[in-house]
């Protein structure tokens, strides 16, 4: 048996401190845990100018990837860098086992839910989440009633946000059923990791990743309506001003397929087709990064210029798939998040493999009261925004900010749930030449198309600024990579 | 792969405006080293020329009589936002033309189209620009034609790079055609001077004195200008060029219609390549320039309905119901 280490925390990591905080990496100062020996022992040996090089080579790779994301609010056209921490986060094999036991358990689950609520309906007659709440979820589209979708799958890519307790347990914090990012930062964060570490690779056994776009390919393969002929798959992007443009480039040059814009398509007798030089070509899956709204001005949004005219129809007619489908949003609605593990029972008769965190509805007048006495140490979060947008973090917030939303939770109690503020687990990161412990979260990427195919790694996020709890990259996150072990 | 049409819309606007951009900025320059020794009546005449070979249809002294000089008249060819056809606006519109198509042109373009865009950006905030404006026209040619160069060097000769050609040369022809349409409708009253600048605005000055000499004729100038098939700039080389594109471009894309758009250059290129001096004189040389312009924009008007805006559209518009009754 390997003795662990004991010692008095050195070089880089002198002023690494624990706190209540799960610690990815140490049980104790000095002492690792045995999946970061190997790790804790070449930082070690690099030294702190050895390691800033490193970091700087690979930032330098992202600059020269053209890796960056837009931010909105700000002057037009702000383009960042992705913040990239060089430590990687590393999940055990057996960790891995379990929550890829949960995520698919999840994720089957929700398309269940998906296709009844769309269809017959039996989760609200039999009164296990109140048809209200269903019904009010402001991503629920009345339109997809009755529409059959290939495979009764409606969620073919999910973005699952987990978080790790106190405790060690991971839990469910956010489940992104509708066009969830960030996939290409996974991917390449592991390229540059491949160039800044290569012999860690050899020796610790960290399972690939690369073949994401391939897995993504056969999945939206499987979800083709017409199985008589190889389908002709396309991304649609927003265009060049959205936000996530480079990974929209990113996967559809890994995949092969066309990058188009709504006005790249259009709809005749309820088919797709795509405007080429070579005539028209008909399109069968169209894997879309456009939200609902903007999918279809003729259905949706009228004043949406980013959709197809004509689009929802030539779907309703099965004519194309649409990945993930139209109305998802309803899944993953923080209020309905609250009936998860119900809806896992329900459906499967199992016992949910991943814990949710607590989470308050606050249409409750009893619960509301309680929560809007708490205000200062609870988490508020409205029910149908991403990206840490119209989000209040109790401890961290100011009397006016509370004031606010008190106010804003008054006026609109149905918009709104409030949770513990989660004492996320902490990792090491290299900043400013010292290794400091961040708050990190956890995005796997959970594929289904005739199967869920979770490919072995996911976003680790990190909350870059000292004690700050949030990891959204809008809100100044950071990532590093995760890897997840063959043993 | 099939190229998107929008893709295919891009890489043309892309290259048109750029080497709109080159022609511009080297009229500009031209001119302005012209005017230099010249006395103010004659420098009058040489600027409406300019105006007249960049498709403006004010002349300048309408311009002077509501008080510009010449130093807002080039600040407005130049970097005026407002007016289209200023290099500024050029060189914008081929660079977000090369964004959009970003994931397709080599990065290598992409650099160079964007570096010459913030030098652009940067030179109009200069208020000393007035002072040396060689300089920045000197940088607007040789950004251009670094861009070409890189270009050359770095694509993949598939459709493409035939639409970056196409544009390219399209808007060389057009510039060429109108630039001689302007020189010659101004009558046979030319000075010396003049025809060394009409051949500078074409770089041809060195070539032409390589193939005839200094003594600069009228007729060899037009032969030269219009109809020598290997000087790049010259108008038949460049519909040589379009009718290569347009039938590699067809080649590829046997989903599309391009009988009338073949059909339309192919004529222009014969009558180009088999057409004499004589003939053309006899048969008046500024109508047969302002025939090539109109047959200039049918090749493109052709190429949108084959590869672009092809007629679904037509069969897509609803029909109302005041059509049916």
């Amino acid at each position: 048996m390997a003795r662990t280490k004991s010692e008095t925390p050195t070089g880089p990591f002198q002023n690494y401190t624990l706190s209540a905080a799960f610690d990815e990496m140490f049980t104790a100062p000095g002492k690792s845990r045995p999946q970061y020996q190997a790790l804790y022992k070449r930082i070690l040996e690099l030294g702190p100018d050895e390691m800033r090089h490193r970091q700087q080579a690979a930032d330098l790779s992202f600059l020269h990837q053209g890796i960056t994301f837009t931010v909105y609010g700000r002057e037009e056209g702000t383009e960042k860098i992705f913040p990239y921490d060089l430590l990687p986060r590393i999940i055990t094999a057996k960790e891995w086992e379990h929550l890829e036991r949960g995520l698919t358990q999840r994720l089957v689950a929700l398309n269940l839910f998906l296709d009844d609520i769309y269809h017959k309906g039996c989760i609200l007659r039999d009164k296990i989440i109140p048809r209200d709440l269903v019904f009010s979820c402001k991503h629920f589209r009345k339109e997809m009633r009755g529409v059959d979708v290939p495979r009764q799958v409606y969620v073919s890519v999910a973005g699952t946000d987990l978080v790790r307790l106190a405790d060690g347990t991971f839990a469910v914090l956010e489940d992104n059923l509708r066009v969830p990012s960030g996939v290409s930062y996974m991917l390449a964060n592991r390229q540059v990791m491949k160039w800044a570490f290569p012999q860690l690779f050899r020796n610790i056994g960290v399972r690939p990743i690369d073949h994401y776009g391939n897995a993504l390919l056969n999945t939206l393969r499987a979800l083709a309506p017409q199985k008589d002929r190889e389908p002709t798959i396309v991304l649609l992007t927003p265009g060049v001003y959205n936000s996530a443009y480079f990974e929209h480039t990113f996967l559809a040059r890994q995949m092969g397929i066309q990058l188009v814009e709504g006005r790249d398509l259009l709809v005749h007798d309820s088919v797709v087709y795509m405007r080429t030089v070579s005539g028209l070509k008909r399109v069968d899956v169209i894997y879309r990064r456009v939200d609902d709204d903007f999918l279809d001005p003729l259905a949706f949004r009228p004043d949406s210029a980013l959709g197809v005219p004509g689009l929802f129809n030539a779907y309703r007619s099965g004519n194309v798939t649409l990945s993930n489908a139209i109305g998802t949003g309803v899944a993953d609605d923080k209020a309905v998040y609250a009936y998860v593990p119900a809806i896992i029972k329900y459906y499967l008769k199992e016992e949910p493999v991943l814990q949710n965190v607590e989470t308050y509805l606050l249409t409750e007048d009893s619960v509301r009261k309680h929560v809007l006495d708490r205000l200062d140490q609870l988490v508020v979060k409205a029910v149908g925004e991403s990206g840490g947008y119209d989000m209040l973090i109790g401890p961290h917030s100011t009397a006016k900010e509370r004031e606010e939303f008190r106010e804003r939770i008054e006026a609109r109690p149905r918009n709104y749930i409030a949770q513990p503020t989660l004492d996320l687990s902490r990792a090491p990161c290299f900043i400013d030449g010292v290794v400091e412990p961040r708050h990190v979260d956890l995005r796997p990427y959970v594929l289904y198309g005739d199967r869920v195919n979770i490919v072995p790694g996911g976003l680790t996020r990190v909350a870059l600024r000292r004690g700050s709890l949030v990891v959204n990259s809008s809100q100044g996150g950071g990532s590093k990579d995760t890897w997840v072990l063959f043993e | 792969m099939t190229m998107l049409s929008r893709v295919a819309d891009h890489l043309y606007w892309m290259s048109r405006y750029l080497e709109r951009a080159e022609h511009t900025a080297r009229m500009i320059d031209v001119f302005h080293n012209l005017v230099l020794e010249q006395e103010p009546s004659v420098a009058a005449r040489y600027w409406d020329k300019l105006l007249a070979s960049l498709e403006y249809d004010q002349s300048y002294s309408e311009m002077e009589a509501s008080g510009w000089d010449t130093y807002q008249l080039t600040q407005t060819l130049t970097f005026d936002s407002e007016n289209a056809s200023s290099i500024y606006s050029c060189i914008r519109g081929a660079r977000d033309n090369a964004r959009n198509v970003r994931e397709l042109i080599s990065s290598e373009m992409w650099n160079e189209i964007n570096r010459l865009y913030l030098g652009v950006i940067e030179s109009r905030r200069d208020e000393e620009i007035g002072a040396h404006p060689h300089d920045f026209y000197q940088t607007v040619k040789e950004g251009a034609q670094l861009f070409q160069g890189i270009t050359d060097s770095t694509t993949y000769r598939g459709p493409g790079w035939n639409f970056i050609q196409l544009g390219r040369y399209v808007e060389r022809a057009r510039a060429l055609a109108v630039l001689l349409e302007a020189h010659f409708k101004a009558g046979g009253n030319e000075d010396y001077l003049e025809l060394v600048a009409l051949l500078k605005c074409c770089t041809a000055f060195e070539a032409f004195c390589k193939v005839y000499s200094p003594e600069l004729q009228r007729a060899r100038i037009v032969q030269f200008l219009l109809l020598n098939s290997e000087f790049p700039h010259s108008v038949r080389f460049a519909v040589d060029r379009i009718d290569r594109s347009l039938s590699r471009i067809a080649e590829n894309a046997p989903g599309a219609d391009s009988t009338r758009l073949l059909r339309l250059t192919g004529r222009l290129a014969s009558s180009l390549r088999f057409g004499t001096l004589e003939e053309l004189l006899a048969q008046g040389l500024v109508g047969f320039l302002e025939d090539i312009r109109h047959q200039l924009a049918d090749i493109h008007g052709a190429m949108y309905q084959a590869y672009v805006t092809y007629p679904i559209e037509q069969a897509l518009v609803p029909v109302t119901a005041g059509e049916f009754w």
